[in-house]
């Protein structure tokens, strides 16, 4: 199947504290990926690079075979790279319509905006300003402005903290219906039950390396894995 | 009709120097070019979120640039604006790539500094006068012209702040506004915008600048970058916040007519006075006026 990401041998650091050393993984059309590891491990730093708000020391970043190592966040978002934050950050003074039209203005192709609203749920306060939405609905706002982008690679940063139950059903379901459209995710995510079932495969970060590759499932029960979440005390504490 | 309204004082303007003294209509011009120095310096400070403190700095520049091109090059008095402008538009894209890297205080200290460095050369040229300045012979109707001029100038800003406010591309720089990071992510070139905002903003201070010289005939670097006229245009901005389409017209005119109340009244101690009436109009409207409320 055709590669829609390939990460090679990238490094960060800030100052001397080394953030990624050599991260290497692919990905390919239609599949969604679940990033994860304990805080500080290299996460957001990598997704940053990725939609580049952060320039890497080293590697290669290829995005459909074409090398964006050095390319602007903006030229990303063009070439198909869309991207929510943790912190939701819609623009607050304008209408959740005009939110998502923005995107529209600066990319090729029709889009139809309503279409996106309705996807993704919003379709009935599209002329709410963006100060008025709950958590929630600003996750889903942030949603539908990558979706406006047309992308072909979703880099999504922890949309499912802080949402209750019904919500993070609800965008598992926009999630799984963007996979089927052959969007790739890439999803940073602490929220480890909400992947179940959704993910396809998930890589766990820990001290800026890729310590695990493979199921969701196989990850539980990976020893390097709970090393890197419960400590060494608490691995010999289980024998 | 609600769409015409910032138009209606335009027309009145339009047709007033036919009633008016010399005095007036001088009064007026200073006005006028006061709401012009508001609406240029909002096209960053309200619609982009940079304050450019010393915005002044391409005020003077286009000012003394206009100056020479008129007075040693005996170039038409049209001919000479737009290069004036053109010249601080210049000045503007080779400054921006290392003032628009700053933000917020950062970025107003920057064009502080700018005003300061160039205040400094104005005084120390030759092609500038140094400290003499530059005095310049200009026509009988120079009021009259200096008048129209400044109104085509107000009428051109006043129409680029409605189209921005109602335009996409308003949208997009306001976009910038509000999370810069948000906006390079979907697509958006946020260095195209900020620096096209900035020279476009250049343009039109220089503009002013040439008008103003006309004016007054005469230029020297303490006149043309006087921290005071900053301080006039943000205080007009600061009112003007939720209302930047017809606060910073509204807000010139109470503004002008309170200095020559102030100064024709009390000569010495009018700056005192204004500095009050600044303090207590900026603590009662913290947030400005809205125009709605009228």
């Amino acid at each position: 199947m055709e590669k829609v990401l390939e990460v090679i041998d990238v490094k960060k650091s800030f100052g001397g504290n080394r953030v990624l050393e050599g991260v290497s993984f692919s990905m390919k059309k239609g599949e969604i990926v679940g990033l994860l590891g304990p805080n500080g491990s290299g996460k957001t730093t990598l997704l940053n690079i990725l939609s580049g708000l952060v320039r890497q020391d080293s590697g290669e970043i290829r995005f459909k075979g074409i090398d964006i190592s050095r390319l602007p966040p903006y030229k990303r978002a063009r070439l198909g790279i869309g991207r929510t934050f943790q912190i939701p950050k819609p623009f607050w003074n304008l209408k959740v319509l005009e939110n998502v039209e923005i995107v529209c203005h600066h990319i090729q192709g029709n889009v139809k905006v309503e279409e996106i609203l309705k996807k993704v749920g919003l379709y009935e306060l599209r002329h709410r300003k963006g100060s008025e939405l709950s958590l929630a609905q600003r996750k889903r706002l942030e949603l539908a402005r990558s979706l406006a982008l047309s992308p072909s690679l979703l880099l999504l940063d922890e949309i499912f903290a802080g949402l209750n139950p019904a919500s993070i059903r609800e965008i598992q379901g926009v999630l799984k219906g963007l996979k089927e459209e052959g969007i790739s995710i890439l999803m940073v995510e602490h929220v480890i039950k909400a992947l179940v079932g959704l993910v396809d495969r998930v890589l766990v970060l820990h001290e800026g390396k890729i310590i695990y590759h493979g199921s969701l499932e196989g990850m539980m029960e990976d020893k390097e894995v709970r090393r890197a979440y419960l400590g060494e005390r608490y691995l010999a504490f289980e024998g | 009709m609600k769409r015409l309204s910032p138009f209606i004082p335009i027309f009145i303007l339009l047709l007033l120097p036919f009633e008016l003294n010399p005095y007036w209509l001088r009064l007026l011009t200073s006005f006028m070019l006061l709401a012009c120095l508001s609406y240029s310096h909002n096209l960053l400070f309200y619609f982009l979120g940079y304050p450019a403190f010393g915005g002044i700095a391409f005020f003077g520049f286009g000012a003394y640039a206009f100056s020479i091109l008129y007075n040693s090059y005996n170039l038409p008095f049209p001919l000479s604006l737009i290069l004036g402008g053109l010249s601080s538009s210049l000045l503007a894209i080779l400054v921006a790539p290392i003032i628009m890297r700053l933000k917020s205080h950062y970025f107003a200290i920057a064009t502080l500094a700018l005003q300061l460095c160039l205040m400094e050369l104005a005084q120390n040229l030759e092609i500038t006068g140094g400290t003499m300045g530059i005095a310049f012979n200009v026509p009988k109707d120079s009021n009259l012209i200096s008048y129209y001029s400044s109104l085509i100038l107000l009428s051109v800003l006043l129409l680029l702040t409605l189209f921005l406010e109602r335009s996409r591309l308003g949208l997009t720089i306001k976009a910038i506004r509000e999370d810069e990071i948000t906006a390079m992510s979907i697509g958006i070139n946020t260095t195209l915008y900020r620096s096209l905002a900035f020279v476009i903003m250049a343009l039109f201070l220089g503009i002013a600048g040439g008008v103003f010289s006309f004016w007054n005939a005469y230029v020297d670097a303490p006149t043309l970058f006087n921290p005071m006229l900053s301080v006039k245009t943000f205080f007009i901005l600061t009112l003007s916040l939720s209302s930047p389409v017809h606060g910073p017209l509204l807000w010139s005119f109470i503004f002008e007519a309170i200095f020559e109340m102030l100064w024709s009244r009390f000569l010495v101690l009018h700056g005192l006075f204004l500095g009050l009436a600044i303090v207590l109009l900026i603590l009662t409207f913290p947030k400005g006026i809205s125009w709605k409320r009228f």
